[in-house]
């Protein structure tokens, strides 16, 4: 069974936000993990452990066309999973329902138990912000004007707008 | 001095048809297009298809003991190995993987009409890898925001 607390990050943000200034803030946390996890670096802005010989050496690896640097990412689908769990005065919830197929996955790399016991020299804790960056965030959506948070929405609408060009499936 | 939200929303509106109308002709579907082939591509060989638009990606189904046999006694490719059910022996079905645009829309595709027919037979055994999940368009998405604000910073 996933603990909630290993999967959802609670991050403290102005008591006075309104709902859109709480996405905003949710939008920029969620490219500030996944940026961060990017260059190989957890939560504390310290860099992830080391991938073992024998992954390096698999198929997956090659087919992922993964470097040694640690991202967190095989088909990317983990970090790009990131979602807002609830929006509250003062606070956000972000990273996975409990119920998602994520769920195992992320907790194995946060706590580095990956199907075993709980071994923090394996774990690599990625859903979170040094305060310093959650700082930056507040501060950035505090100053954030009227037309800013107009075209923020905006844009939000031409990219949904493209995206519904593209005819997969069989 | 106040700021006319009225005016500054339709502005907006005008520069947002404009991205789109422009986005469907100078190489925005291209981009994603190519987006959508690699992020299809790179699945199926790490083992994962998904069976509807914005679904989940699930293990594919396992080869059968007889198949991994000719596949041990006959290698093709270093892209897999006997036992996995990453849609690759020879690798040709997805290094094939193509896209087309035409009238405002992308369609993800395959280059040669024996591929076309050679996906359409493993999806209906069971298989289906054509779709895109939720975090694909997720990715896809990111990869579009970047290049859309370059082109309203143009435009502005």
């Amino acid at each position: 069974m996933v603990a909630k607390a290993n999967i959802q990050t609670i991050f403290n943000i102005p008591l006075s936000w309104d709902a859109s200034q709480r996405d905003y803030a949710a939008q920029l946390i969620i490219e500030k993990i996944q940026a961060n996890t990017t260059k190989g670096l957890d939560k504390n802005g310290d860099s992830f452990s080391k991938y073992s010989n024998e992954y390096k050496h698999s198929v997956d690896f090659h087919n992922a066309d993964k470097s040694n640097r640690v991202n967190l990412q095989l088909t990317g689908d983990m970090l790009n999973s990131i979602e807002v769990i609830q929006s509250l005065p003062g606070k956000l919830i972000i990273g996975y329902p409990t119920g998602s197929k994520m769920a195992g996955q992320v907790e194995g790399n946060q706590i580095g138990s990956y199907g075993h016991k709980p071994n923090e020299a394996h774990a690599r804790p990625f859903l979170g912000l040094p305060k310093e960056q959650l700082d930056l965030i507040i501060a950035k959506v505090n100053s954030l004007s009227v037309e800013q948070k107009t075209t923020n929405d905006f844009m939000n609408n031409i990219l949904n707008s493209l995206l519904g060009r593209v005819n997969s499936g069989n | 001095m106040g700021i006319d939200l009225s005016d500054f929303k339709k502005k907006l509106l005008e520069i947002g048809n404009k991205i789109i109308t422009e986005s469907s002709s100078n190489g925005v579907l291209e981009t994603l297009g190519e987006g959508a082939n690699s992020l299809i591509k790179k699945r199926t060989r790490l083992g994962y298809g998904v069976s509807s638009h914005e679904g989940d990606k699930e293990r594919l189904k396992p080869l059968s003991d007889a198949y991994k046999k000719v596949r041990k006694s006959h290698p093709k490719s270093s892209d897999t190995t006997p036992a996995k059910s990453n849609l690759t022996r020879t690798g040709e079905m997805l290094d094939s993987l193509d896209y087309q645009v035409s009238q405002g829309s992308v369609k993800i595709t395959f280059k040669t009409q024996n591929n076309v027919d050679k996906a359409g037979y493993v999806t209906q055994g069971g298989r289906p890898f054509m779709n895109l999940s939720k975090p694909e368009i997720n990715q896809l998405k990111a990869k579009l925001n970047d290049l859309i604000y370059e082109r309203i910073k143009n435009l502005l």
